[in-house]
């Protein structure tokens, strides 16, 4: 019976994902749908709609999906999403910015206290009379 | 730099937190996925049987199966989309909260 219970086809797509490389082969699948989608929207907005253009959307979606050449075109179109949605932005400001080795006296300036603030004051108003 | 992933691995790990304590929000925020992904695949494949295949899928693996690694993947994607990543990479090291700068050095 048991057996039996593990062949139903509803218990397999209804139990979730707790291995690590189910997980990952998911996610994977998921991207291939996504990137998919992609090559359809890029090749029906160039040439329009019809059973050639079908043929082109699988052919592509062959060669960029499952072929030999896959790796190399998945890996293309990460780092293409990655750019578009804007990650690069974040990993430049960190890399390059590099925000949390600021300081200095500009910095220092920022953060006065009331009282140096008003002592600033005073003697800018000090400065205007002479 | 350690205090700028602490706070972007808080953000992400948000909608988890919330889905555990309120899981009314949970419900909703599958719904709100949901829909979302039928909008994403609509817009590409039109009106049609396809379209609620290719949503069919993606729905089950993204919303049922890996929700939380989608709704955290999410919630970068809007921090970074929105423009509030450079509130939080510039805003948090240079003090603020009575903080002194220089003070994450």
């Amino acid at each position: 019976m048991t057996i039996l219970a593990s062949l139903n086809p509803l218990d397999w797509l209804l139990k979730p994902a707790t291995d690590i490389m189910d997980t990952v082969n998911l996610l994977i699948l998921g991207f291939k749908i996504v990137v998919l989608l992609f090559i359809v929207q890029f090749v029906r907005g160039r040439f329009g709609g019809g059973p050639i253009v079908t043929i082109l959307i699988l052919v592509l979606g062959y060669v960029m999906l499952f072929s030999n050449l896959a790796p190399i075109f998945t890996t293309a179109m990460f780092i293409y999403l990655f750019i578009i949605f804007g990650f690069s932005m974040l990993v430049m400001d960190l890399a390059i910015a590099k925000p949390w080795a600021r300081g200095g006296g500009a910095e220092e300036e920022g953060h006065m206290t009331g009282k140096e603030y008003s002592e600033r004051l005073a003697k800018g108003r000090a400065r205007m009379r002479f | 730099m350690i205090l700028l992933v602490i706070v972007f691995v808080f953000l992400m790990l948000l909608p988890i937190i919330f889905s555990e304590f309120f899981p009314t929000f949970k419900w909703l925020m599958m719904a709100y996925f949901c829909i979302m992904i039928y909008l994403f695949v609509k817009r590409i494949l039109g009106s049609g049987i396809m379209t609620l295949v290719v949503s069919g899928i993606l729905i089950y693996i993204f919303v049922y199966q890996l929700l939380y690694i989608f709704a955290a993947a999410y919630i970068l994607y809007l921090i970074v989309g929105l423009g509030l990543s450079g509130i939080i990479v510039f805003g948090l090291p240079s003090g603020g909260l009575g903080r002194k700068a220089g003070a994450l050095k």
